[in-house]
């Protein structure tokens, strides 16, 4: 048993949804080549404007049109990400680009013994997106097709002009009087085929099941991309925000799906005759929110400079990774909302850069210098080293008069490697206190015969 | 109650008495020095900020909050150092505060970015130490850091220079005055009490000695 699921208006309708301003007024696409209008919404329909009519009778009907072009790629995408929605439920989904896309409902009568419960989950997982469509329902593919695109119940009622075979036969059929599909499965096979061709005998088969059809199952897509037009040029960062955030709220959903989080985003601005502008946003601890993209988008974009006028915009994102689940205590007494410290530190990372916020950790070195290293922000610290440390340390030590200082406990000596190269030197560190009574952390070089000071104990 | 009274005790130019005391709401973190702990009312109180002023850099100051790294550490809260004057050296850290603690270091360039990031810090984490070093905030930035760290069970702390007496919106205002190896606590603001001068200490160098038989993994 197969489904065909046909969607006439998917891309306008989805168009005024992202952009509901639009569906006061009539808005049609059209295709470039012959410039005719391919889908228009309903005010633009009752107005008179059907898909087929030209572009300049559209014109001549609505003064105040909206024209978008048609996009190929934009359908396919489309369709795809409704078959990434119905694949919750549908395993068996096959895209038939522009016009809709099958389900193959024979392993779903596991579940759903009746087709007609199937049919009621499809319409169920249809109902938030809000789409017209059409569904035809048959044992095989083709048939399904035809009845969906025609609208018919009876597969024996459909015109012939719905048959996917050159214009040419269909006429041929159509002065022989045989103008449903009825009427032309009535005839003999091979009569058929001596009169009108081997395409026509291959269709029928192809309608009776007897002809397998080859068709490849829908895999849904590994990353996120949705691009979205603008009802009017902008220029400034104040106004893409509104459009911005309808994207980031779809890729929150799309993440939301799937459990997944983002580490990195792109927004793509597209301009009119120059290359389009990429804003990277890179959110090393993961992401998922929209209104902390939101935000994070918000801090880099401060810096963005726009030299053409923007005419849609477009948002990617590739890197993802499933989130990490964060168990709490039931009883324990959060108050607000669980924090996400990687949410935090995200947001410190973008504003100052990310070399400015580091994670200190100990490294496994007697060396004071290599004993500590940058880390990750959020890591522990590590298991501690044996010893008396200081909790400040100078990044270079700084010579001092020894003078001027009262060594109290030491010394402990420390030798630099001989492998490095460096010559071979002994240090002797000392607790020492100074005239103003501040502790530090004295070392006595023998190479150089000098003291040193590397760190403070208070 | 009088309108421009209310305005007045909103803005602490008015400090209340007897009644002020039922509104002190936070956890006391002890600071492991008896006398002011004593005189802080159990020690440093969360969801406040505490200011520590001293006349030079490594004088002792961190000798106040070294109870405090304990706490923290032990509780797996974060620490965040904004703008130190020196780099925290981790071996000295995990001493005291233990293997699990997490320190988090952030140097933002300018005094502007670190008060950002102090504030975001405070509003976006709400159990967390934040230490911010700085030259001296205005009561205009001192004000807006209260306002974040109110109601939450964060500390937060600003080590700064001597500062002037004007009137700050902190909980508690500490100065710290050293000579010849002796250090004295000046209680300038505290809640619920004059300020006070505590009696004169030796400072203890800061940290714990770890031997080997602290360390996991030997049988001691």
């Amino acid at each position: 048993m197969w489904a065909y699921l046909t969607l006439p208006g998917l891309q306008v309708e989805r168009l005024q949804q992202l952009q509901p301003e639009l569906a006061s007024q009539p808005v049609v696409l059209y295709t470039e080549a012959r410039e005719e209008v391919v889908e228009a919404n309903a005010i633009a329909r009752e107005l008179g404007i059907q898909p087929g009519t030209s572009l300049t009778d559209s014109w001549l009907l609505a003064a105040e049109l909206q024209v978008y072009r048609w996009r190929p790629g934009q359908q396919r995408q489309l369709l795809q990400q409704l078959a990434t929605d119905l694949y919750q439920v549908f395993a068996d989904i096959c895209l038939d680009v522009p016009t809709g896309l099958w389900l193959h409902l024979t392993p779903m009568l596991q579940l759903y013994p009746r087709w007609q419960d199937c049919k009621q989950q499809l319409i169920c997982r249809l109902e938030p997106w809000q789409l017209t469509y059409q569904l035809g329902f048959y044992r095989t593919p083709l048939a399904a097709r035809l009845l969906a695109c025609s609208g018919l119940s009876q597969l024996a009622d459909v015109p012939v002009t719905y048959l996917p075979c050159a214009k040419g036969l269909q006429q041929q059929l159509q002065r022989m009087g045989l103008t449903t599909i009825g009427a032309v499965q009535a005839i003999p096979r091979a009569l058929l085929g001596r009169r009108l061709g081997q395409e026509l005998v291959l269709l029928m088969a192809r309608l009776q099941g007897e002809q397998q059809e080859v068709l490849t199952y829908f895999r849904p897509p590994e990353w996120f991309y949705q691009r979205l037009p603008l009802t009017h040029e902008m220029h400034h960062w104040q106004a893409l925000r509104f459009p911005v955030r309808r994207l980031l709220q779809e890729l929150e959903h799309y993440l939301e799906l799937r459990q997944q989080q983002t580490r990195s985003i792109q927004l793509l601005f597209y301009h009119r005759d120059t290359e389009p502008t990429i804003l990277s946003v890179g959110m090393a601890h993961g992401s998922y929110l929209t209104n902390e993209m939101l935000r994070l988008c918000q801090l880099k974009a401060e810096h963005l400079q726009l030299t053409a006028p923007v005419l849609e915009v477009a948002l990617q994102a590739r890197h993802l990774k499933s989130r990490a689940v964060c168990s709490r205590e039931l009883w324990e007494d959060t108050g607000n909302a669980p924090a996400d410290l990687g949410r935090l530190l995200n947001e410190l990372e973008l504003r100052l850069g990310q070399h400015r916020v580091q994670g200190l950790q100990i490294a496994d070195s007697w060396l004071p210098e290599e004993s500590w290293q940058a880390s990750r922000p959020g890591t522990a610290l590590g298991e501690p080293q044996s010893g008396y440390r200081p909790v400040w340390l100078l990044s270079q030590p700084a010579a001092v008069r020894l003078s001027d200082w009262q060594l109290k406990r030491g010394p402990e000596r420390l030798a630099l490697p001989w492998w490095q190269g460096l010559p071979t030197s002994e240090r002797d560190y000392w607790l020492a206190l100074n005239q103003q009574g501040q502790w530090g952390w004295l070392f006595y070089d023998h190479y150089s015969d000098s003291w040193w000071l590397h760190g403070w104990f208070s | 109650m009088d309108i421009q009274l209310s305005d007045m005790l909103a803005q602490g130019s008015v400090w209340r008495g007897a009644g002020a005391k039922v509104a002190q709401s936070g956890a006391a973190w002890p600071t492991g020095i008896h006398w002011l702990d004593q005189a802080l009312a159990g020690g440093w109180t969360a969801g406040q900020v505490h200011e520590i002023q001293c006349a030079h850099w490594f004088t002792g100051e961190l000798q106040v909050l070294q109870a405090v790294f304990a706490q923290a550490g032990a509780q797996q809260w974060p620490v965040f150092w904004v703008a130190p004057p020196a780099l925290p050296y981790a071996p000295a850290l995990g001493a005291v505060s233990g293997a699990k603690a997490r320190h988090i270091l952030l140097s933002p360039q300018t005094e502007a970015d670190a008060l950002w990031a102090t504030e975001t810090i405070l509003q976006s984490y709400p159990s967390c130490v934040v230490l911010l070093w700085s030259l001296g905030l205005d009561s205009l930035a001192s004000r807006r850091l209260q306002l974040s760290i109110q109601h939450q069970a964060s500390l937060a702390f600003v080590l700064t220079t001597e500062q002037p007496a004007e009137a700050r919106s902190y909980g508690t205002r500490l100065r710290q005055l050293s000579s010849g190896g002796q250090v004295q606590w000046h209680i300038l603001k505290r809640h619920g009490g004059w300020p006070v001068k505590l009696p004169r200490q030796s400072l203890r160098p800061w940290g714990r000695y770890v031997g080997i038989s602290d360390l996991t993994g030997f049988a001691g």
